[in-house]
């Protein structure tokens, strides 16, 4: 029978330290993420004042606001999408059918975890690898969109490596710390198990 | 079909039925099969630009505005005083407060795009003044579910928006078609729950009726809203807006209304956005992951090869459609709407207009369906989250939808039978 006594602390295994570490490494990213979360709302913000002020500018005051639609449609759109999903992966708030998990197995509920994270990790990195090779060339060109304003590409193109970047970090970490996890987002019932 | 069609269409099957998100299973599932055809360097080309070019678009921008739009109407309390006047009204009539909360749900879809939004707001409002009553939570929980579907067809629908950009059909055109089935529904509900009271008075009590006074005091929280859906109508139709930024202009003025007339707090206005940032994040992963598989469908040439089996069969159209109809109604049990829609559509879509059917009434139709699948077991997302929220059990949920389902489908037989139900005020616009 296990003692409930004033037993002396146990000193953490190396496998606790780096999971403390892991965890620690998490939670520095989850603030991370959440900045660039952030960036997302305040972008669906910027993007109604814009929208807005564009057409009522337009027809009361025959006067629009420049630019307007390559702004919302080149950049906010793009920011507010990319930079939310790895957030929404976090919150396990993606769409997806539950129906069928309840009747796996434990031990296949860990191998589809794996699946369910690799797939897209995959998928994922080489989105971010193409992005990012078009963004730098956009940088390095200096390329710019001719229109009313000369809007730079870069900052167009930059947050699809940027938020496809994130989902593949908080991927990877999903996978070192809580590979048993399962796809419907349920807590362990045992930490570390399925490694 | 090739095998490498047939191997990625169940690659994608089965990603799905593991829980794998939707997006991030058509996305894998239409590289794996683009892989199989045609190699590595088209994938990485498609990859370059898919992505980018599904987020970058104005005419999207609306999906992320209409969303914020009801969110700032149900974080601003117009929802909840909507409601307390739809009940001081009507809650006297045989199951009055269910009737309540169908009317109070149809102002709420004029400017709700998403069925699960209106329902969870609904949920917390109506239900326990319901059961304060004494209704039975099988009525009032089953009701709140359907009376929640009236947002995806009452505009501005988020479902009917993203048909018009998959099909290329015309948005104004589309919104306006999903008025009268709206009502229709809306009214077939109310006269459902009439009926259902006055056979079994023991689920609704008759609750005696307000004085005059605080009915009409009532009214007067009631114009915010009014205020809104007029408003941006009126902007729709002078030209002041498009309908892609009817939106932005509706959240605009909510908010400013909201901020005027509430005691909303800045951490509310934060909540409403962040939920927003939420559930456009969700919609447009399903997106991404979409245009990638349609990558693949477009480079295989599955949509031709199913028109032109079918028509090589000499099918009767009407046929054809019923199969489809059913399809939809089946699929709706056991999916989400929007997988549904990204799905299908480019498979269904073609079929059907090479059939002769209206684009416009296609669109409506599988709104409707998709309107049915949110309530029937067993994956009826409105039924979960009544249940979430009111701590109803979902079986006693799906009891009470089960009694209101025959609206849906009587209605979705008179859209058939009569299309001009659904095209006869878009043909009366000058779009």
């Amino acid at each position: 029978m296990r003692s409930r006594g004033l037993a002396a602390p146990a000193r953490p295994t190396p496998m606790g330290k780096g999971r403390t570490r892991v965890k620690s490494i998490k939670l520095l990213y989850d603030r991370l993420e959440s900045l660039f979360y952030r960036l997302s709302v305040i972008g669906i913000f910027v993007m109604m004042v814009v929208v807005t002020g564009d057409s009522v500018g337009r027809y009361f005051l025959r006067s629009p606001i420049k630019g307007a639609f390559e702004l919302v449609q080149n950049y906010l759109m793009v920011m507010t999408v990319f930079l939310s999903i790895s957030y929404i992966c976090r919150i396990n708030a993606h769409i997806r059918l539950e129906m069928f998990q309840k009747f796996f197995p434990r031990q296949l509920k860990i191998v589809i975890t794996y699946v369910n994270t690799l797939f897209p990790l995959a998928m994922f990195f080489i989105i971010c690898h193409q992005a990012t090779i078009r963004a730098l060339e956009a940088w390095n060109n200096k390329e710019v969109m001719i229109g009313v304003v000369s809007w730079p590409v870069f900052w167009s193109y930059v947050w699809v490596p940027l938020g496809t970047g994130l989902v593949c970090v908080r991927l990877l970490l999903d996978l070192i710390d809580r590979p048993c996890r399962p796809t419907n987002g349920e807590k362990c019932e045992k930490e570390g198990q399925g490694r | 079909m090739t095998p490498e069609v047939l191997g990625t269409i169940g690659l994608l099957l089965l990603l799905l039925a593991i829980g794998m998100p939707i997006g991030f299973a058509l996305g894998c599932a239409g590289i794996v099969g683009l892989l199989l055809v045609s190699g590595f360097p088209l994938v990485k080309g498609i990859l370059l630009t898919a992505p980018y070019s599904s987020a970058a678009s104005f005419v999207l921008s609306a999906v992320p505005m209409f969303i914020l739009m009801a969110e700032l109407a149900s974080a601003g309390g117009m929802t909840r005083d909507i409601f307390n006047a739809a009940h001081k009204w009507l809650g006297s009539f045989k199951g009055g407060l269910g009737i309540a909360t169908i009317m109070a749900s149809a102002v709420m879809a004029a400017v709700s795009g998403s069925s699960t939004a209106s329902a969870a707001a609904m949920s917390k409002l109506a239900i326990p003044e319901m059961r304060k009553y004494g209704y039975s939570d099988v009525f009032s929980a089953g009701i709140v579910s359907v009376a929640g579907t009236l947002a995806i067809m009452i505009p501005p629908s988020i479902i009917l928006i993203l048909y018009g950009i998959l099909t290329e059909t015309n948005i104004a055109q589309l919104l306006i078609a999903g008025i009268v089935p709206g009502l229709l529904t809306a009214a077939g509900y109310v006269v459902s729950v009439y009926l259902w009271a006055k056979t079994s008075p023991e689920v609704a009590p008759v609750i005696s009726s307000f004085p005059l006074k605080e009915r009409i005091t009532s009214l007067r929280r009631v114009w915010p809203m009014l205020l809104v859906i007029v408003g941006v109508l009126l902007a729709i139709y002078t030209g002041v807006v498009t309908p892609t930024e009817a939106g932005a202009f509706g959240s605009f003025i909510t908010l400013v209304i909201v901020m005027l007339i509430s005691s909303i707090k800045l951490a509310d206005i934060e909540a409403a956005l962040s939920r927003t940032a939420v559930t456009t994040g969700m919609i447009f992963t399903v997106i991404i992951g979409a245009m990638i598989f349609g990558y693949f469908l477009t480079y295989t040439r599955v949509t031709q090869g199913l028109v032109s089996f079918v028509g090589s069969m000499n099918l009767d159209r009407g046929l054809v459609l019923l199969v489809i109809v059913l399809f939809y109604v089946v699929l709706g049990m056991f999916m989400d709407q929007l997988a549904i829609l990204f799905l299908t559509v480019p498979l269904t879509f073609p079929l059907a207009t090479s059939l002769g059917f209206d684009p416009v009434w296609f669109g409506v139709i599988i709104t409707k369906t998709a309107e049915i699948g949110l309530v029937t077991p067993p994956v009826g997302m409105n039924v979960y989250v009544v249940s979430s929220v009111t701590g109803v059990p979902v079986e006693r949920v799906f009891r009470g939808t089960g009694r209101l389902l025959l609206v849906e489908f009587v209605v979705l037989m008179l859209l058939i039978v009569f299309p001009s139900l659904v095209l006869w005020l878009p043909s009366r616009m000058n779009f």
